[in-house]
This record gives C-alpha cells, sequence and structure tokens, in this order.
C-alpha cells in the first residue's frame, strides 16, 4: 500500500540521518516506543532530544508523527520554529510547518510559511513539491495541480514536478497526460521508471491506446517513453509490440543496455504464452552480444530455452550450435547446451539427431546427467514409434526411470502384463513427476482389461503417443467392440471407451466423444468408468451453454455413486454451474 | 442411533431405488460432518418447507434435526452433507443426553428474511456473508441506501452489513487508490446516491443510512455486521452532529475537537473512541485493536477462543458461538477486532483473544432487537487484499470461522420465547 512505504520511508530516512552521539541513544528509544505505539513516550523523548539539538531533522519528524492529538499540534509547530530559528535553511522543519498548519485547517498561515520557505530556499522544488503533496492527500487535487504550476513558472522548468503532476492527472483521468509527466520524469531520471510503469499500470484498458501513444511519440524523452511503454505492453499482454518498442529505444552504454535487456527478458520469460517467450528470448540474445563472451553462455542458453517454448525450434538450434562452436565456452556451458540442444532435437521429434549429439558429448557429460538424457532420447523414440530404438537408447540403464521407458516399449507391443508390472514399479517418484499421474491411469487401464497380451492395444495407444489422438480413439473403440466375444472383464469394455472419449475429445472431435462419455454413463452405469464418464460428459454439455442438462447430469452422478473418488470434483462442478462459488 | 447416511443412503437406493424415510435426520456438526457450512442450507430449507426442526445447542457441536424426507436426503448427498437417520427412541435418548447436559434443544419455527446491504457496483474486494450465504444456498435479498431510507428494512427479519464504510470516506482509499477506476466507480455511485436522496454529501447519506440501521435494530431486527461496517456504523451514529469525514469525502476538514463531541449514547456497541485523522490511513478509529492499514500500530494475528454459554440460561449467545472448533485462527479487516476500551458495559463478549487488549466478536440488544458485530474480513483468507480472488467455499466446507456467520442467520429463526437474554 502507498501509504504503508511512504512512512517506512520516513522511518528509514529518519534512522539514517546523523545525530549527535549523546542524543542518539535517546532517539533510538524513541523510536522503539513509537514502533510499539507507546506515542506519548516517544514524544517526549523525541522533544528532549530537540532541547539539546533543535535542527535534529530525525527527532522533528518522530516528534510530528507521534503528534496526532490536535492538542498536540502546537507543540511540534514550536519546535519546527525553534529548528528554523536555529537554522533557517532547514528544509524537514518548513515541510513539518506546512504539514501541521494544513493538518490543523490554518490555510491562510500555511500559506505564509510556504512563502517564507520559498523564500529562504528560492531555487528550490521542495516547498511547492511538498504543498502539491498534503493538497493531494486531502483530495485537494486542483491546488496540487496549482502548486506544481506555479513551481514550473517560478523555476521556469516545464519539467519540474513532473512525478506528481503524473499523480495529479491520474486521479483526474486524464492518463494520457499523466503518461507525458512520467515520459518527462524518466527521461530526467531514469529512477523513476518503475514508479512510472506502477502508476501507469492502473489506466483503463481503454486508455492503454492513448498512454503508450504519448510514451513513444517523437520529441524529447522517446526513448525513456519507449522503455516505460515496453514494460506497460508486456503487462498488458502485448509482448511482440513490447519488445519492439524496447529494441529502438536501448541505451547506448553497454553496461545500461545490460540492466534494460536483463529485466525486459527475465519478465518476459515469467510470462505465459509463445509472444512473451519469443520476445524473452530475443532479448536473451541480444544480451548476450552486449556481455563478454564468458558471461554470455548461460544467457545464450536461456534465449534458446524461450525460443523453443515459443516453438521456434530453429532458432533456439542455431543459439545452441553458435555456442557449441564458441571457443570461449567453457566445458560446463557446453555441456548444458548439449543438454538443451538434445532435449530440443526431442521435442522437434528428432530423436536421430539428439542421439548423434549425445554420443558426440560424450564423456564431457556427468554420468547421471548422460543417462537422463538417453531416457530423453528414448521417449523421443517412442513418440515416432520407433520402440526397438527406445530399447536400445535405455539398454545400460537399469534404473526404475529405465524400467518407466521398457514399461513403455511393453505396452506398446501389446505385452500389458510385463507393461503393468514395470510401469506399476516406477510408482509416482521416479523421473518427472508430471508423468506419473499418465503411469497410474495407464496401469488402472490394463487392470480393467486384465490380458497379458493385447497387440490390438497396444497399437492403439502407441496411435496416441504419436500424436494421432483421433486415430488412436477410432482404434480404441475397434477394440473396446471386439473385447466381449474374447472374453475380457466387464469393466474392461466401459474403460478403453472412457479412453478413446478422451482420445476424441483431444483430437477436436468433441461430438464424437460425448456419445461415447454418454454410451459408458448410460449402457455401463454400474462400472467403475461411469462416474468419470458422467462428470466428463457434465463438463462437455456446459462447455457448449446448456447447463441444465450439465446440472442433470452431475445431480444423477453424486445420487448414483455418492462413493465414488471423484464426487468431490463433482460436487465443486455443481457449485460453480449454480453460481454457489466463485467462477475461478 | 443411526449411522451416517452415506452408508444408510446407498445400502437404500441399491436395495429400494430411493432412499427411504425414518423418523428425522440427525445433521451432526462436530468432526463427523463433511460440508458444515451446507448444512445450514439444509437446516434453513427444512424451516422454510414448514418441517419441525431444532437446533440441538452444544449437541455434537450444534446439530440440526430435521424431518426425515426425500428431499432432505438428496440434498444432503448432493451437497455431501453428513447426516444419520434416527428413530423415535433414538431421540429420546438424544433429549435426555440434552437434559443433563449444557445443552437445549431450541425450535426453529421461520426461515427469516435476508437482506444484505450492498452497492450496486461491484467493489475489489469479496463479502465473507454473501459467499457463506450463496455457498449455502440460503436465498437473500440485496439492499442499499434507496432501500433503506425508503423504509425497506422492515420487510426482512436479518440485516447484514458488510466492508460499508458509513462515515462516507469509501472506505479511506481516497487517496491510496486515486485514479483506479473501481474507486472512480464507488465515488460517482455514491456521490449520484446521495443527490437523489437529497443529501449534500456522501458522509451526510451514510449518517442517515446509519440512524436508519439503528431504528430498525430498535424495532426488533437483527442486525449482523463485519468488517469496516462495525465500526463506521458505530462512528456515523456517535458522530450525528459532528464532521468527521476527511475533507475530499464532503469539501470540509475533519472538526479538529471531533473526538469531544462525539456522542456515544446514540451508538449501539461502542463508547469513547477516537477517530483517525489522518486521511491517507485507511483506518477509522481506535476501536480497531489491529489496525492493520496503520503502520507502526499494526498488531499481528493471533488466534481467537469462543466463550461457553449456558445453553438453557443464554440460549442467544449459546447459538452464535456454535462449532467445532472453540479456538480459530484470526484474520484481518480494515476493523479486525474490537478494543475493551471502546466497548459498553452492556455488550456480551463472544469470543477473545485471551490476554490481548481487544476481542473479537461481541453481542448485544437495543431496543426489541440484536446487533452482532465479528471483527476481520474473511474468515478463509487472513490478508485479504483489495483485488484479491474471492473465497471459494468448496475448499473450506467446514471453515469454524464461517460457520459463525451462519449462525447467526440462523439465529433468527429461534422460537422468540427461546430469546430470553
Amino acid at each position: 500500500m502507498r501509504a504503508a512505504r511512504l512512512l517506512v520511508g520516513l522511518l528509514a530516512l529518519a534512522a539514517a540521518a546523523p545525530v549527535r552521539a549523546a542524543g542518539q541513544e535517546i532517539l533510538i528509544r524513541a523510536m522503539d516506543l513509537e514502533q510499539v505505539g507507546a506515542w506519548n513516550e516517544a514524544g517526549a523523548l523525541y522533544r528532549q532530544v530537540l532541547v539539546d539539538e533543535p535542527t535534529n531533522a530525525a527527532a522533528l519528524l518522530g516528534l510530528e508523527r507521534v503528534s496526532v492529538q490536535p492538542a498536540q499540534r502546537d507543540t511540534v509547530l514550536a519546535y519546527a520554529a525553534r529548528a528554523l530559528a536555529a537554522n533557517p535553511a532547514a528544509q524537514a522543519a518548513y515541510a513539518v510547518e506546512l504539514r501541521v498548519l494544513r493538518a490543523m485547517g490554518r490555510d491562510s498561515l500555511a500559506a505564509v510559511a510556504l512563502a517564507r520557505w520559498v523564500a529562504a530556499d528560492s531555487g528550490s522544488s521542495a516547498p511547492y513539491r511538498e504543498w502539491a503533496r498534503i493538497s493531494f492527500k486531502a483530495g485537494r487535487v486542483q491546488d496540487a495541480r496549482d502548486a506544481v504550476l506555479l513551481a514550473r513558472q517560478r523555476l521556469r522548468d516545464r519539467a519540474a514536478l513532473a512525478p506528481e503532476m503524473a499523480q495529479v492527472d491520474a486521479a483526474g483521468g486524464d492518463w494520457s497526460g499523466a503518461a507525458g509527466e512520467w515520459r518527462a520524469a524518466v527521461a530526467a531520471q531514469p529512477v523513476y521508471a518503475e514508479a512510472a510503469g506502477f502508476g501507469l499500470r492502473q489506466a483503463p484498458a481503454e486508455m492503454h491506446g492513448a498512454v503508450i501513444g504519448t510514451l513513444t511519440g517523437s520529441g524529447p524523452g522517446m526513448a525513456a517513453g519507449r522503455r516505460v511503454a515496453a514494460d506497460l505492453l508486456l503487462g498488458w499482454n502485448e509482448p511482440g509490440r513490447a519488445w519492439t518498442l524496447l529494441r529502438g529505444a536501448l541505451p547506448a552504454a553497454d553496461s545500461e543496455r545490460a540492466v534494460v535487456l536483463r529485466t525486459f527478458a527475465e519478465r518476459a520469460r515469467s510470462l505465459d504464452g509463445p509472444g512473451a517467450q519469443r520476445a524473452a528470448a530475443e532479448a536473451y540474445d541480444l544480451l548476450a552480444a552486449a556481455l563478454a563472451p564468458e558471461d554470455a553462455g548461460q544467457i545464450r542458453i536461456e534465449s534458446a530455452r524461450a525460443y523453443a517454448a515459443a516453438g521456434d525450434t530453429a532458432d533456439a538450434r542455431r543459439v545452441l550450435r553458435s555456442l557449441s562452436g564458441d571457443p570461449a565456452a567453457d566445458d560446463v556451458t557446453r555441456s548444458a547446451a548439449a543438454a538443451a540442444m538434445i532435449e530440443l532435437l526431442v521435442r522437434e521429434r528428432n530423436p536421430e539427431a539428439a542421439e548423434r549429439t549425445l554420443a558426440g558429448a560424450g564423456t564431457k557429460l556427468p554420468g547421471i546427467e548422460r543417462e537422463r538424457l538417453a531416457r530423453v532420447v528414448a521417449r523421443g523414440w517412442l513418440q515416432i514409434g520407433a520402440l526397438d530404438r527406445a530399447e536400445r537408447a535405455v539398454a545400460a540403464d537399469s534404473s526404475l526411470a529405465g524400467d518407466e521407458v521398457r514399461g513403455w516399449v511393453a505396452l506398446y507391443r501389446g505385452r500389458l502384463a510385463d507393461a503393468k508390472r514395470l510401469l506399476r514399479g516406477a510408482g509416482a517418484t521416479v523421473g518427472d513427476r508430471s508423468r506419473a499421474p499418465a503411469r497410474a491411469e495407464t496401469v488402472a487401464l490394463l487392470d480393467a482389461v486384465d490380458r497379458d497380451t493385447l497387440p490390438e492395444l497396444g497399437s492403439a495407444l502407441l496411435l496416441a503417443a504419436r500424436g494421432d489422438s483421433l486415430h488412436a480413439s477410432r482404434a480404441l473403440v475397434t477394440v473396446a467392440r471386439g473385447l466381449p466375444d474374447s472374453g475380457a472383464t466387464p469393466e474392461a469394455e466401459p474403460a478403453l471407451l472412457s479412453w478413446a472419449a478422451r482420445f476424441a475429445a483431444a483430437g477436436g472431435d468433441s461430438a464424437g466423444a460425448e456419445a461415447l462419455w454418454r454410451e459408458v454413463a448410460e449402457r455401463f452405469g454400474s462400472s467403475n468408468a461411469a462416474p468419470a464418464a458422467e462428470l466428463a460428459l457434465a463438463r462437455a454439455l456446459a462447455a457448449r451453454g446448456d447447463l441444465k442438462a450439465a446440472v442433470q447430469r452431475l445431480e444423477a452422478m453424486i445420487l448414483a455413486h455418492p462413493e465414488s473418488a471423484l464426487v468431490p470434483e463433482a460436487r465443486r462442478e455443481l457449485d460453480r454451474l449454480r453460481a454457489l462459488v466463485p467462477n475461478s | 442411533m443411526g449411522s451416517l447416511l452415506w452408508t444408510h443412503g446407498r445400502a437404500d437406493a441399491r436395495r429400494n431405488g430411493t432412499p427411504s424415510a425414518g423418523a428425522s435426520l440427525l445433521v451432526p456438526m462436530d468432526n463427523e460432518q463433511t460440508n458444515h457450512l451446507k448444512a445450514y442450507g439444509l437446516a434453513y430449507d427444512a424451516v422454510q418447507r414448514g418441517g419441525h426442526t431444532e437446533w440441538l445447542l452444544n449437541y455434537r457441536g450444534g446439530s440440526f434435526l430435521i424431518p426425515d424426507d426425500g428431499t432432505a436426503r438428496r440434498a444432503a448427498t448432493l451437497a455431501g452433507i453428513a447426516v444419520a437417520a434416527v428413530s423415535d427412541a433414538d431421540v429420546l435418548d438424544i433429549r435426555g443426553t440434552i437434559e443433563q447436559s449444557n445443552m437445549d434443544a431450541v425450535p426453529l419455527e421461520k426461515a427469516p428474511r435476508v437482506a444484505i446491504y450492498s452497492p450496486p457496483f461491484a467493489p475489489p474486494w469479496d463479502d465473507a456473508v454473501t459467499l457463506a450465504l450463496r455457498y449455502a444456498d440460503i436465498p437473500f435479498t440485496r439492499v442499499w441506501d434507496p432501500e433503506v431510507l425508503g423504509g425497506r428494512l422492515a420487510d426482512y427479519d436479518w440485516l447484514h452489513l458488510h466492508h460499508e464504510d458509513f462515515t462516507g470516506q469509501y472506505s479511506k482509499f481516497y487517496l491510496t487508490y486515486a485514479g483506479a477506476p473501481w474507486l472512480a466507480d464507488m465515488v460517482r455511485e455514491n456521490q449520484a446516491a446521495a443527490r437523489t436522496l437529497g443529501f449534500p454529501n456522501v458522509p451526510a447519506l451514510k449518517k442517515a443510512v446509519a440512524r436508519r440501521i439503528h431504528a430498525y435494530v430498535e424495532g426488533g431486527g437483527f442486525l449482523f455486521a463485519m468488517c469496516t461496517a462495525t465500526e463506521t456504523l458505530e462512528l456515523a451514529l456517535a458522530a450525528h452532529d459532528v464532521d468527521i469525514a476527511a475533507e475530499y469525502a464532503d469539501g470540509t476538514p475533519m472538526d479538529p475537537d471531533a473526538d469531544a463531541k462525539l456522542d456515544w449514547t446514540q451508538a449501539m456497541a461502542c463508547k469513547d473512541a477516537h477517530v483517525e485523522k489522518n486521511p491517507a490511513i485507511p483506518a477509522f478509529s481506535d476501536i480497531d485493536g489491529h489496525q492493520v492499514n496503520n503502520p507502526g500500530l499494526r498488531q499481528p494475528l493471533g488466534a481467537f477462543e469462543l466463550f461457553n454459554f449456558s445453553a438453557k440460561i443464554d440460549p442467544v449467545p449459546a447459538m452464535l458461538v456454535q462449532c467445532h472448533r472453540q479456538v480459530i485462527p484470526d484474520f484481518y479487516g480494515i476493523t479486525t477486532s474490537f478494543t475493551r476500551h471502546t466497548l459498553k458495559s452492556a455488550d456480551i463478549v463472544l469470543a477473545e483473544e485471551p490476554g490481548a487488549p481487544w476481542v473479537k466478536y461481541i453481542h448485544g440488544d437495543v431496543g426489541r432487537g440484536t446487533w452482532t458485530y465479528l471483527g476481520g474480513h474473511d474468515p478463509e483468507d487472513p490478508q485479504h487484499q483489495v483485488g484479491s480472488a474471492p473465497t471459494d467455499l468448496s475448499l473450506h466446507p467446514s471453515s469454524p470461522g464461517y460457520r459463525l456467520i451462519l449462525n447467526n442467520v440462523l439465529f433468527p429463526a429461534a422460537r422468540k420465547r427461546e430469546l430470553k437474554t
């Protein structure tokens, strides 16, 4: 909260102010008492310090903070006057005097105090800034604006108090004006960039265009304005435009450029979506070019990963290749680059090249990392249906993670009993945990089918592994329809049809999926697969706007299967559809 | 005694297709209950349908006894509420236990008509009571200044206030959130309401609304308030002739002698409080003990403890503290708690943080009605921020803090003769 930050800032300033050794201990005790809310006691100690050191700014500001009762304010004024008598240039005392008089509602005296401060420090913007801030806090926005305009006129500086004017403009709904003021402020002092972003980010959506237009227009401060605009556009989900703007407004100095690029790249990398990832990748790319070669390696790897996350594997490969041929890169960087390249090639469905890269990296990679990457390669082979190659890739890997790969190979070959044993053995914690649910679901399917071998099922699931969801769905339906004749368990057909429905939905055939779920729910109503099918069907109905039917399905599911593990999920869905809980 | 319906219901359903009905359903509210919050909705619905419903104070966490019928069983299963079918003999046993202990059975006779005082615009924070009523599926009507000043409160048995600022200072967010679109909406809507209803400014409008609410309670209404509404209602009532609003709200500075001029005889719960004079600090007075937005004065959160009242002698406070937890983690609001030194001597403290100079939950009478104040904003989001997502109660179905809110909703349903305190 802004007010909280303001007060913390004041305390920090007070603590940093120089104090005489004799008064320092008393001052620290006063601050401690203030922190615990013993304001009267703290006030007494602040006064004690001021008796010996009338210009002690920390004590005077402390006394102001703890003197909240109207009757105490005259006392604060007296100490402020004493400080000014001792040092007519004591800015903190003028500020205290102004604030107290305004808080007491003595506006005419406050105006006199302001004039006195201005006369004592005619070239400073501080008196006007304080007046503007006090007015703004009191909701007297026009008074605040007048104070800024007066400062600009008297100081002959059209950009004076730009941050204050920006807040005044924003409070009045003039977001374009606020953007112009922040542009001037950041151009004069780049440290304001973060405050500008914070202040302008709250602009309503319909004002975004005007804000960006003002920040990016030609004229003085254009580069600063564009950097602020880039930051805003990132937050407003326009990463491509943000990067274009920033690239054209980078500081000339290498060190400054590196800071700006790193900040932008890290922020973009933390956002979702290919646009943000691509912007991050390009920013990292440029950052690497601005760094010394020995510092650029890890940045390039990050750039490659961001390109890959953006779906741009060609650029990711380009960056990684440049790194592997870079004589300045050390062994650690080269190993990391090789690992990133292998993952990238698998993502590109090119396990052949991934395997060659792994072989090329040879002994440079630590043993555990080499085994992990071999499994990555094996999964790449699985993705394209090359089961023998997958098996060979992990031939030397006797770990449970290696067993997992062998389990999938067995599954796709239709050796269901072996697959069940190996996948179950891998448990929930082996390898990448995100794959554990898939293992558990597959084991459950194999339990339902309860056959030692079934090559047709392996082939159907391999189609899905290769990304062909629609053909996998049809193949599974064929397997399911053929089961009763071959003496399968009663759970087998509904389980297979449920999987077929899921693949149909993943392949975009929502009508086909809905029909299959309906069949499972209605024809196999007492099967283990029925509650999940009912829930999926209800969700499909809700997704196409038939809320009434969806609610009926959910109610039917809960009443018919009250002990299903899916009932809590169904209840939550029911609450959501009936708007009993927020739609989060 | 019957076992939980999950088992019964499934067996019945498989045998007969529909659940069978017994004499009564016991809705336990101790740790056996799986969805405490929706259980209140089940009891409310039973009362609304005219069945003989009883609130068994202090019996298994404040259980309910409702008629056993297909509608109740279906609703319980759908909502995941644990219920147990009990025979007449079981009920006799329960009554015997109640007779010999600090327990009582209070008949619930009339489903209260509930009004929530809520503005027409959507502020960027949640309202715990709206969330609780919606989740429990208890019907309510929204009212705002025009309805209150138009005399419509008489249509309702129970009125809820939450984050409203009856000092007319927009929760004192005017300065810290200057320029935020939601604040602009809030200011515009309030100022328009003040103009339409013939008041010179928003603070004057809110004072008039506060007086109407006071009159509603005096006339027999049940008032429940949380968060800022508690403290600002008290301040607005005490400040009927004093300017306690910052300059941005009414164009004139706060009366520097406001503290001395406040008339606490007009307030319901509080006395001798001092108003916060800094317009930039979103805090109102020293009624609140925690001062969450007041740097330097902010107090850390602890836990509060519910008092044990005699169910037979003090059924009203006993109803208000029915819970399956005696100690509940505290939660912030702009008004989190009530300092002991600002409480009137007649106030009944329902929950406190032992040893702290503040209490959490208070109750009292005014005329023929009652008021109940619970400090804090959202029991399941202890540091709810402006803009935070509303709490999803399906993730907190047994929230003890939210139970306190729902106790308040059902308490007006209790038979009048039972309301002795």
